[in-house]
């Protein structure tokens, strides 16, 4: 694992893999300048080295800020943004600018959250986060507007802005803050890797005990209530779903699993019962075919566009991936995979399958119970949004109204899953203010399992 | 939580590759598919032309909308139609790869597919067919109902055929609900996709697998009696008793208790043997074809109704010519064919079918014999009205018993000229008497078909 080298502060790794991604980036978008402009150095081309360009001045800052934390996280994350923009750009050319605009923004976010929670600041203001997302999520539900279905949008002046994307943030650093002050976790640090997790596991009654978990539990539900509310049942879900996991991993207690999904059916079948669209996007996912016309046509149109990619797909330009309704944001994944083919999408599988792989071993190599909840419930949004969205644009769950994080088209949700890339970042940093007590720990468990060995 | 993500990831690696290489090409080809029609809309598809290169079907301008049929109305059902709305069917449908100029696998190109840019003008298709014989053989039909297949026996060639009712491609869009609600079913091509009993006609075939089965050849006599019984029903010759007759003279009179009795003799065998004249399959053609159809049970009652082609035995007119062929062609089916060749719109051919063998239903010998009967029946049987003097003619009548009504009227046949061998069925739907109805129209065919040589 590329965390240390030489010398920490010159991220020698990640210069050279973000350089691979900008060449990649300009790559790609001279592609699809040469398809639609016939000539290779078009404003397709400078467009997608400039989204590449943001993550260099990433680098740049995290070097001269002398940030020891991960290097090939933003490194991946450039990766994905970088196709997901040239995927917008050939999609709606008319976005471009502002795509741009939100990727500088959200890695000016992700620069400043990775050393805000590296030098931990932010802890201890995760509920107070939570309570005021609780607030926003409230006047929406009041005062907001309704966009394909869910009634998620605050509008400011012409921006508009979904304020469940930040909510996510919100529930993990809450979970994190609240989760590490359990005694059996603070007990042993980076420790719940280990095969016998018997010794340090948490009983439910245990975890009710501790008053903040039972705050965080009772906010948690609260936001996923308001989300559901709203009828954005996509994220309600990935909320659910990824703090269930983190409370699994804090507690180690199989039973919150096994309790949370019983929960879970039930509060689907319910979703089901008293929002139709709830249950159409089901029936449209067990049955595809049956109304191709009407509830699944937008899933049908990815189905066609999957198969019309094929193998090695038809090329940037030569496609028609805007047949599918939404394809710059829920659809993303099908659109592109229709020019890039099956090799393409794999690849795009690949990105977020080493990203959130590597976040999790990250996470198990954190300084601190804080910081190792912190990046584990940021790799579990990052992993269930991805899965719930790519699942739905190949027909393996139901299709939902959430976005490819870092890839689809829109301002919130690009700058909250790059301020989510900047908590993992910075939970995988050096923590300077416990540094001192933690080394000795931390140095002795290297020495015994090896996973540190690239300090020789 | 890795172990999760790894089988999350997994399971979607798996999921694009069942729909982007599993089920690839059916969904990228799939009339659904917009991107299939917005591509056609791009392209001028290509013609439809005869043996001679007379226009069947042809395009004025890119899109389907300008599609023009200019063939004869007995070839509709067969040429078909391509229509925005409708869709596609008979030889639009089947060759609709050519004709739409995605001839070579349009989906796994990929980027070969941008590089090399897609033809924006189809393939034009050469038919078998031959326009002046069709001509005929509508004519021959005049406005009845039922089918006329005319096949070359040496090549395999479907010269014409015709198809009775129609309606013609350029009045179905304003008609379609009324063209669909007629009993007469005028969209189906009846010489390649209706299933008839077979009557009499079946008789040569089975005369055929007797001889192979050493159940009769040239030498043997039978003593037809006028009546026979097959299992519990009693099978008997509206003329009486034919007294002692050889094969040929029992094709040539038609004698059925001649052939319930080779069929009762032959017993289990038989099946066996009519399926070696590819009766329990469609034959393989560039359109879908009906499969011909019988029950391989092997009691007597289901084998004296074999005998006289009744019973649930049921074929396609192209399917008895075929079988005639085999018997004029030394006992070979040749492959029939309809396509002769793809053309892409530079002139140059793309893809050129040739003669192949289908199968090999019986020797040499027994088609020797049996033709000799067939030609007998012309001269002086139950096939007298087809005989053309200056030709060598040799043909079989049918009159099949029907639930529909009168008996459906049938002959085929051959004529030989010149070297060539012309074969042809035709069936008038409950038209009556095979020898009365059948046979001299297809004379008049025969005279029309070879003269012009």
């Amino acid at each position: 694992m590329i965390t240390g080298g030489r010398s920490p502060c010159r991220r020698d790794a990640e210069r050279s893999l973000v350089g691979i991604v900008m060449l990649l980036a300009g790559l790609s978008g001279a592609s699809l300048s040469l398809a639609r402009s016939g000539s290779v150095f078009g404003w397709d081309a400078v467009l997608c080295f400039a989204a590449g360009a943001a993550f260099a001045v990433a680098h740049l800052l995290l070097a001269m800020t002398r940030f020891d934390g991960d290097q090939v996280i933003p490194a991946l994350v450039a990766a994905a943004a970088a196709f997901g923009y040239a995927s917008v750009l050939r999609l709606r050319p008319d976005l471009a600018l502002r795509q741009l605009s939100f990727i500088w923004i959200g890695v000016g976010v992700m620069v400043v959250a990775a050393l805000w929670q590296c030098k931990g600041r932010a802890s201890r203001s995760g509920m107070a986060l939570s309570v005021g997302a609780a607030a926003l999520l409230l006047v929406t539900l009041a005062f907001g507007q309704e966009r394909g279905g869910a009634r998620s949008w605050i509008f400011i002046g012409g921006m508009g802005f979904q304020p469940s994307e930040f909510a996510k943030i919100a529930c993990v650093l809450a979970g994190a803050d609240a989760l590490s002050s359990m005694p059996t976790c603070r007990e042993a640090p980076s420790q719940s890797p280990s095969p016998s997790g018997a010794p340090h596991r948490a009983g439910l009654g245990q975890m009710w005990a501790s008053r903040p978990v039972r705050m965080v539990f009772v906010i948690w539900f609260v936001i996923v209530a308001l989300t559901v509310l709203q009828r954005d049942v996509g994220t309600a879900a990935i909320i659910y779903i990824s703090c269930v996991a983190l409370a699994y991993v804090a507690s180690g207690n199989r039973h919150v699993v096994l309790g949370a999904a019983a929960l879970g059916v039930a509060g689907v079948g319910l979703a089901c019962k008293f929002f139709s669209h709830v249950g159409a996007r089901f029936a449209a996912w067990s049955n595809p075919w049956a109304d191709v016309a009407g509830s699944s046509y937008q899933i049908v149109q990815a189905f066609y566009a999957l198969g019309s990619g094929g193998m090695l797909g038809r090329g940037y330009g030569s496609g028609s991936p805007w047949l599918i309704p939404a394809a710059p944001t829920d659809m993303l994944f099908a659109a592109s995979a229709e020019e890039i083919g099956l090799a393409g999408s794999l690849g795009v599988i690949a990105i977020y399958f080493v990203l959130v792989g590597h976040a999790y071993a990250c996470a198990m190599r954190a300084q601190s119970p804080r910081q190792r909840l912190a990046a584990v419930g940021a790799a579990n949004i990052l992993a269930v949004q991805t899965f719930v969205i790519i699942g739905g644009n190949l027909g393996v769950l139901p299709l939902t109204g959430v976005t490819l994080p870092f890839a689809s088209y829109g301002g919130s949700s690009m700058i909250a899953s790059l301020a989510l890339a900047g908590i993992l970042l910075g939970s995988t940093a050096e923590c300077r203010s416990v540094s001192a007590k933690a080394s000795a720990v931390a140095g002795g468990r290297d020495g015994v399992d090896g996973s540190g060995g690239d300090g020789s | 939580m890795l172990g999760a993500w790894m089988v999350g990831c997994a399971v979607l690696a798996l999921a694009a590759t069942y729909y982007q290489a599993v089920t690839a090409d059916r969904l990228a080809a799939s009339p659904a598919n917009p991107r299939v029609a917005n591509v056609e809309k791009g392209i001028w598809r290509g013609s439809i032309v005869d043996r001679n290169g007379e226009i069947l079907a042809e395009s004025l301008e890119r899109g389907l909308e300008s599609r023009v049929y200019r063939g004869p109305g007995s070839l509709a059902p067969l040429v078909g139609y391509a229509h925005p709305t409708l869709g596609r069917s008979g030889l639009e449908s089947a060759m609709d790869q050519w004709l739409a100029g995605r001839g070579w696998s349009y989906s796994r190109t990929g980027l070969l597919s941008t590089i090399s840019q897609q033809p924006d003008r189809g393939y034009s298709v050469r038919l078998t067919i031959d326009l002046r014989t069709q001509r005929a053989c509508e004519a021959a039909l005049a406005g009845r109902r039922g089918a006329v297949v005319v096949v070359d026996a040496a090549s395999g060639e479907v010269l014409a055929a015709a198809s009775s009712p129609w309606v013609h491609q350029a009045a179905l869009e304003s008609a379609w609900d009324t063209v669909i609600a007629r009993e007469d079913s005028p969209l189906i091509c009846r010489p390649l996709a209706g299933l008839y009993p077979p009557g009499s006609t079946i008789k040569p075939a089975i005369a055929g697998a007797a001889i192979d089965m050493g159940l009769a050849g040239s030498g043997t006599v039978y003593d037809c009696r006028g009546s026979i019984r097959a299992g519990g029903t009693i099978i008997s010759d509206a003329a009486g008793a034919h007294g002692s007759i050889d094969l040929q003279t029992a094709i040539a009179l038609s004698c059925n208790t001649a052939f319930v009795h080779l069929s009762l003799e032959a017993g289990a065998r038989l099946p066996e043997a009519l399926a070696g004249f590819y009766l329990c399959r469609s034959l393989p053609l560039d359109v879908p074809t009906a499969a011909a159809a019988f029950s391989s049970e092997a009691g007597d009652d289901v084998l004296g109704q074999l005998a006289i082609g009744q019973g649930d035995l049921v074929v396609t007119p192209l399917h008895v010519a075929m079988m005639a062929a085999a018997v004029v062609n030394h006992g070979v089916m040749m492959r029939p064919r309809l396509v002769t060749e793809i053309r892409s719109a530079s002139g140059a051919v793309v893809k050129r079918s040739s003669p192949g063998v289908l199968c090999v239903p019986m020797s040499a010998e027994a088609a020797r014999i049996v033709a000799g009967g067939m030609r007998a029946a012309v001269e002086w049987g139950t096939a007298r009205a087809a005989n053309l003097p200056e030709y060598v003619v040799g043909g079989k009548t049918g009159t099949a018993e029907n639930p529909h009504g009168a008996p459906h009227a049938w002959f085929v046949g051959y004529a030989q000229h010149a070297g060539r061998k012309v074969v042809l069925s035709i069936i008038i739907e409950n038209g009556g008497s095979g020898g009365q109805v059948a046979a001299p129209l297809a004379g008049s065919i025969f005279r029309a078909v070879l003269s012009g040589r």
